[in-house]
């Protein structure tokens, strides 16, 4: 056998092997989401939630759970379930391209600055009741937070086009309007006039995910569904990148045009979840780490395992926020990083593999 | 050329330096007057704090300490109010020290030259010790719910509040006047309320300013109610969606607490409520007992409006014969001499 086919060979068998790791976390995500549809405050467990689904499914089973059960289920656990792993997807792809893209391993999806700038929108609706435009009186907050997002990531193109578009100028630009947005949050909080709308605010940014419902769900996932997709496609160019400006010039890669259109849609696709959720922070940064430890840094398969991941960690995260106290919530945005980071130890600790290079 | 910009650069730093140092050094507390009677009354954080009585330059950072210093009749002592100070409509010629008690304007406030600063304990320690420091004593209290889980009632912790107010202002009478009335309707709740066994009394969930966030007031059991969230460990806990529909309450309350608002904001949030996704099934809504009301209502001389409202919500038929809106306006003509106007809860 000659050596070009031999090294072919490895290769495929590479590939399969990193396949095979993707479906696996896959299959665990399907075992997370068995486990939290049958646990929370309500009293609905395994059997009763197969009930209530198998019924709205299966009409001709010919099942009747109990109308409770079916609110609990279908309203409020389902919902959130959906949202958990929609935004932990979310979150996750746009943490890995951007990491990719800016070759920077402290790149989360909130490099632009949007966190802040979201931020600053939702304490505008809430603390003084500005809003800028919404389609419909229940989004105010959310469409603000989802327009100023969008408006740090124009101001961030903006800047760093004075001195042309390289991951540094976009980094340093991210985080000044990530600044300026931060200083502005804090104004709104500190002339509030209301106690109510500081804490209400304060809850904002904690992040939490039991407001979902299936209406909110209809509009992230499309967004999130297309961005994911789109970076994926892009994870080619990525790797390419990934060797830097002049090496990706002459294999026919524009690395500003992907730079640019990869930042776009992870911050397409983050601005439109936390906008809904409020600040999840941790998410975004630590999957793609964790991926990259055990798929390795192609694109093509670490884009895929990151998204699964994210989802992983984000019903982990919140399956778990809603049984520590059982009556009560805690923000998910506290769960993520208290089990995340123990998560992420475990994972570098444990791993020989080279991760940044 | 470069080394005059260093030394340029050096000179302005010290001369920066020296003149803060100078600020500070200036800045000290200026001497206590003269001796007057002084008499030490406890904060609800526990300080004792010294006044000279009778205090006549008072400024006050919250509405419902404003609202009592007026009804019992001195509102011409104060000299200074925070922003969220708005009734009775005559105190808004006072001179304004800040949104609220959070974030006043020292410099304004200590130049008013009150003899005491009352609050609410949005004031932050630091802001205190600053006042503090300038000679004018501090006195913190709310009426509201500042340790719910307190098993001292609201009207009876404020009618405490009251008479330490009645003593600081030298109108002890009036103040013993204004507690017997707050007090005698609560009598008549709990009268009323005692024979009510644990099956007869209403599951109550009782919703602050934004979806499921609730408290663990005892006030709902002080109104003839069982309170959801009373078991909760936090005292301001979000309620989980599941457990509050499973628990399925008889009444659902919830506070509005904007400064300004009228019927339809009212109309808004109980709308709200009524069609929010998975309630449709909970007693409360299946029955339309959901009820909005203003948060004033159950903060300092209004406590017995807010105590009769939850009371007839909870119970009607116990309390078929009083009308809460009528006790409330009967109340604000009694001590403040003026007719109220507004909606304070719906329907």
């Amino acid at each position: 056998m000659s050596t070009a086919s031999e090294v072919k060979r490895l290769y495929a068998k590479g590939e399969k092997r990193k396949a095979l790791i993707i479906l696996y976390a896959f299959i665990v995500l399907l075992i997370i989401i068995v486990i939290s549809v049958s646990l929370g405050a309500g009293s609905p467990r395994f059997m009763e939630a197969a009930q209530v689904i198998l019924s709205r499914f299966f009409p001709f089973l010919e099942i009747d759970p109990e109308k409770t059960d079916e609110i609990i289920i279908l309203t409020f656990r389902l919902p959130r379930i959906v949202l958990a792993i929609i935004a932990g997807a979310g979150l996750a792809a746009s943490g890995a391209t951007m990491q990719g893209v800016l070759r920077n391993p402290l790149v989360s999806p909130f490099i632009l600055g949007i966190s802040a700038a979201a931020g600053f929108g939702a304490a505008l609706a809430i603390v003084l009741g500005i809003v800028v435009f919404s389609p419909y009186t229940g989004y105010m907050v959310v469409a603000n937070a989802f327009i100023f997002s969008m408006l740090a990531m124009l101001m961030v193109y903006g800047i760093a086009c004075l001195r042309g578009i390289t991951p540094e100028t976009v980094i340093l630009a991210g985080v000044m309007v990530g600044f300026l947005f931060s200083a502005l949050l804090s104004l709104i909080q500190f002339v509030a006039p209301e106690y109510d709308a500081l804490r209400a605010v304060v809850y904002w940014l904690m992040g939490q995910l039991h407001t979902a419902t299936w209406e909110k769900n209809l509009i992230i996932l499309p967004i999130v569904l297309v961005a994911n997709a789109l970076m994926v496609r892009h994870s080619w160019d990525i790797n390419v990148m990934s060797l830097g400006e002049e090496t990706a010039t002459s294999l026919g890669v524009n690395s500003k045009r992907v730079l640019v259109i990869c930042i776009t849609l992870g911050t397409l696709a983050t601005a439109s979840i936390i906008s809904f959720t409020g600040i999840i922070g941790f998410i975004g940064l630590v999957s793609p780490h964790i991926a990259r430890m055990i798929i390795g840094s192609d694109h093509r398969f670490l884009l895929p395992c990151s998204i699964v991941l994210g989802a992983c960690l984000l019903l982990c995260s919140d399956t778990l926020a809603r049984l520590v106290f059982m009556g009560s919530e805690l923000p998910v945005g506290i769960v993520t990083s208290l089990i995340g980071v123990p998560f992420f130890f475990y994972f570098l600790l444990s791993r020989r593999r080279q991760l940044w290079h | 050329m470069k080394k005059r910009t260093v030394v340029l650069s050096v000179v302005i730093i010290v001369l920066v330096i020296a003149a803060l140092a100078y600020a500070t050094l200036v800045y000290i507390p200026s001497e206590t007057a003269p001796e007057k009677e002084t008499i030490t009354i406890v904060d609800v954080l526990g300080v004792a704090v010294e006044v000279e009585v009778p205090v006549e330059r008072i400024i006050s950072l919250a509405s419902d300490l404003s609202e009592i210093i007026c009804a019992l009749g001195s509102e011409d002592k104060i000299v200074g109010r925070d922003g969220t100070s708005i009734f009775p409509p005559s105190i808004l010629e006072k001179q304004v020290v800040g949104e609220s008690s959070y974030n006043p304007n020292l410099e304004v406030l200590l130049e008013l030259n009150p003899d005491l600063v009352v609050s609410d304990s949005m004031l932050t320690n630091e802001t205190r010790q600053m006042i503090e420091g300038a000679g004018v004593p501090v006195f913190i209290s709310t009426t509201g719910e500042l340790d719910p889980r307190s098993t001292v009632t609201a009207i009876n912790f404020t009618g405490q509040l009251i008479r330490k107010f009645g003593l600081i202002l030298g109108e002890e009478e009036k103040a013993d006047e204004i507690v017997d009335y707050m007090e005698s309707y609560e009598n008549l709740v709990n009268e009323r309320i005692k024979n009510l066994t644990a099956s007869e009394k209403p599951l109550v969930y009782y919703e602050w300013y934004m979806p499921w966030y609730s408290c663990v007031t005892a006030s709902v059991a002080h109104a003839g109610g069982i309170n959801i969230a009373a078991e909760e460990p936090t005292s301001f806990p979000t309620l989980s969606p599941e457990y509050v529909v499973e628990k399925n309450p008889d009444v659902i309350i919830r506070m509005i607490t904007s400064l300004e608002h009228d019927l339809v904001d009212f109309e808004t949030m109980r709308e709200e409520i009524l069609n929010r996704p998975g309630l449709s099934e909970v007693n409360a809504v299946k029955e339309g007992r959901v009820y909005i009301y203003d948060y004033v209502v159950r903060t300092g001389m209004r406590l017995p409006a807010g105590l009769l409202y939850w009371a007839k919500w909870f119970n009607p038929s116990l309390f078929e014969d009083i009308d809460p809106d009528e006790i409330h306006k009967e109340l604000i003509q009694e001590f403040f001499g003026i007719e109220l106007e507004g909606v304070f809860a719906y329907p």
